[in-house]
């Protein structure tokens, strides 16, 4: 399963590499609009005679950098926050346990809205809104794994040999933190994938950039179930469906193999 | 008594910081200026300082406190002045001309800096002629009232025409911030665009939204539970189906799972009515209760899920199985109950959405409840609607979590007292 969700993966990636003005996407009105499917045109064209299939295909280059910098965004400040909480403790642990309850305090939903409101929708506000609407999370779980590790006997070795806190932290507490991050980051991956659908059936997410959630967005504007050409829907849902379960299942598979070895390196829960 | 007290306090605490957070980043200009986003993007000077004015970043607004008049030749395009208000000053020049005069602000009053205009008019060249007056009973007011509602205005004078500027005295961050929070805990979240109270219209949209949320999340959670609780504790063929459907159905888009589902339930089958809303309400809140139990249950299914298998073989159950117990009494009198807190906790996370609906649900179904209004505000940059949208859901959600305690309290004695 593992294997499937990484070659999956790959080909996403390979995927993205296509050129963004690929088969003259970005010039509109170069076919006739809602074309069915065709030899030209496999899935048809979009209202301004876009290659549907096409749009689909360079959804993805625009799906993983939103997931990617939206990810990096949560990942960094949480793992920042949550290690600096975790491992000085005292003030700092105490101003970072503060900011998360305040920023968990607002639905996560509604805190995603308002802030691409604020950063006016587009590739940023999109991955921006995600990376510091999911940071909280991160920066609980990597926070109590520090601690955990804290007071765990190999680093009391470690501390016992001499060891000062840089290498602590670098050596024996970060490689026990990357399974638990990587996790994270496919978790917020998969949300700001997501995320950018939502917020583009809501009117704020990307304008221009060929994305699955303006695809899915048009297809309702344009009643495209109402009018028998149900292959832009599908399209973009089925990109869509298939990099989240592969991002889930990396994610699932990560996690047991996190569980299967906590057993083994003497941190006892 | 005291836990509980504490967790009260803990509550209180993280409602004024979300309130806090909410009006830093919607009402300071942390992420750019509030007045121009309440105004919108096409706004001249005095609209913005009207929003200025509106958001409570100015008080004792006056909308025309000096008056200018350019007077000479009838509307010829190059005798207009520019004016930009900047750093606490008034700059005059020739349009799109440079150099110009620039006239101080400061605590200096109204009456003097038109008098200084008029001056600075008279010694630009070519020399014009600008009527400037305060408006009465402003004459003495500070200058600096300008530079507050018109910072980094640019505005053009006509000749023959009058223009009015705006004054209005500052307020400080803190202080605004003190006054909208006594002004949200008695009950008044500002107006909307349309000018109606944003407090009753949440109330009256909100009941909209309870009509249908309350069903579907009853019966989405009764779907999500017995599932879950099924899948995990039978575990075989029943499971594996279960957790790849699940699996399946989360990775889909619940936008396209939503328009799928409501092509299939009302135009296909023809099950479910879909028409605008209107009278006989009623069959019109099944189709987002169908929606909302055919999308929502697969996540928490595959959390109830993970719960069951985890406690599976704890030793109470074990020791129910060996006394001969029926696996649908253990399940349901012995697993069950220790799940309840962790269940309790994971439906207070969702009970912002109980009012609010599905953003999405309203917006497919065409029903005028809260998400839809948020929606709505959204689009037209309505800041009120937004924060009273959102303080309310934090509220409720922070409710919930309180709640969701003190039930979990109930279930479990050993979260009743402390440690002895």
């Amino acid at each position: 399963m593992r294997r499937l969700a990484v070659a999956l993966l790959a080909v996403y990636a390979l995927l993205a590499l296509a050129p963004a003005g690929l088969g003259g996407w970005d010039r509109p009105g170069s076919g006739p609009a809602f074309a069915p499917p065709s030899p030209a045109h496999w899935a048809g064209t979009d209202q301004v005679g876009r290659d549907v299939l096409l749009g689909a295909v360079l959804g993805v280059r625009t799906a993983l950098r939103v997931g990617l910098l939206a990810a990096g965004v949560a990942l960094l400040v949480g793992a920042a926050l949550g290690l600096l909480a975790g491992w000085r403790g005292g003030a700092w642990d105490r101003a970072v346990l503060l900011a998360t309850t305040w920023v968990s305090a607002v639905p996560s939903l509604l805190l995603l809205l308002v802030l691409a409101f604020l950063f006016g929708g587009g590739t940023t506000g999109v991955f921006l809104a995600v990376g510091l609407v999911s940071w909280v999370g991160v920066s609980r779980l990597v926070r109590a794994e520090v601690r955990r590790l804290r007071a765990a006997p190999f680093l009391e070795a470690a501390r016992a040999q001499g060891g000062g806190g840089f290498l602590l932290l670098r050596r024996h507490v970060l490689p026990h933190l990357a399974p638990l991050c990587a996790v994270q980051f496919a978790l917020v991956f998969v949300g700001a994938v997501k995320a950018e659908v939502v917020l583009s059936f809501l009117g704020i997410g990307l304008e221009s950039a060929p994305s699955w959630g303006r695809m899915i967005a048009d297809a309702w504007a344009f009643d495209d179930l109402g009018q028998g050409r149900p292959w832009r829907l599908l399209l973009a849902t089925l990109f869509m469906a298939g990099l989240v379960a592969a991002l889930h299942l990396w994610a699932e598979r990560v996690d047991e193999g996190r569980a299967a070895r906590g057993e083994g390196d003497g941190l006892a829960p | 008594m005291s836990r509980f007290l504490r967790r009260l306090g803990e509550t209180v605490a993280a409602a004024l910081g979300a309130f806090l957070l909410l009006f830093l980043l919607l009402e300071t200009p942390v992420l750019g200026d509030p007045a121009l986003r309440e105004a919108g993007a096409h706004a001249g000077a005095g609209e913005v300082a009207a929003a200025r004015a509106r958001l409570g970043a100015l008080e004792d607004f006056h909308r025309r406190a000096l008056t200018l008049r350019l007077a000479g030749a009838p509307a010829r395009q190059e005798q207009r002045l520019e004016l930009r208000v900047r750093d606490g000053a008034l700059h005059l020049a020739a349009e799109g001309a440079a150099g110009g005069r620039t006239v101080a602000l400061g605590e200096r009053p109204l009456a003097e800096v038109a008098a200084a205009l008029a001056d600075a008019a008279l010694a630009l060249d070519p020399p014009r002629l600008l009527e400037a007056r305060a408006a009465a009973g402003l004459e003495t007011a500070p200058a600096d009232g300008l530079a507050a509602a018109l910072d980094g205005s640019v505005l053009l004078l006509p000749t023959g025409l009058e223009r009015s500027l705006p004054w209005g005295r500052p307020v400080a961050a803190p202080r605004r911030f003190l006054h909208r929070l006594g002004a949200v805990l008695s009950g008044d979240l500002g107006t909307d665009r349309d000018g109606r109270p944003v407090a009753r219209e949440l109330l009256r949209r909100g009941a909209v939204s309870l009509a249908y949320a309350l069903p579907a999340f009853v019966l989405a959670t009764l779907v999500a539970l017995g599932l879950g609780l099924a899948a995990g504790w039978r575990g075989g063929r029943l499971d594996a189906t279960l957790a790849a459907l699940s699996l399946a159905l989360l990775s889909v888009s619940a936008v396209s799972a939503l328009l799928v589902w409501r092509r299939l339930l009302t135009v296909e089958l023809g099950l479910l009515p879909l028409r605008p809303w209107g009278p006989p309400r009623l069959p019109l809140l099944l189709l987002p209760i169908a929606l909302w139990v055919l999308v929502a249950p697969w996540g928490d299914l595959r959390l109830y899920r993970a719960l069951v298998r985890d406690r599976r073989g704890a030793p109470h159950l074990r020791a129910g199985r060996a006394r001969g117990l029926s696996e649908r009494r253990l399940a349901l009198a012995h697993l069950l109950p220790g799940l309840l807190p962790t269940v309790f906790a994971h439906l207070a996370h969702l009970v912002p959405f109980l009012v609010f609906g599905s953003l999405l649900l309203e917006r497919l179904c065409d029903l005028p409840g809260l998400g839809e209004y948020l929606v709505d505000g959204l689009a037209r940059s309505d800041v009120r609607v937004l924060e009273g949208g959102t303080l309310l859901a934090a509220t409720l959600f922070l409710l919930a979590q309180l709640a969701a305690d003190l039930g979990a309290a109930l279930v479990d004695p050993r979260l009743r007292s402390p440690a002895r």
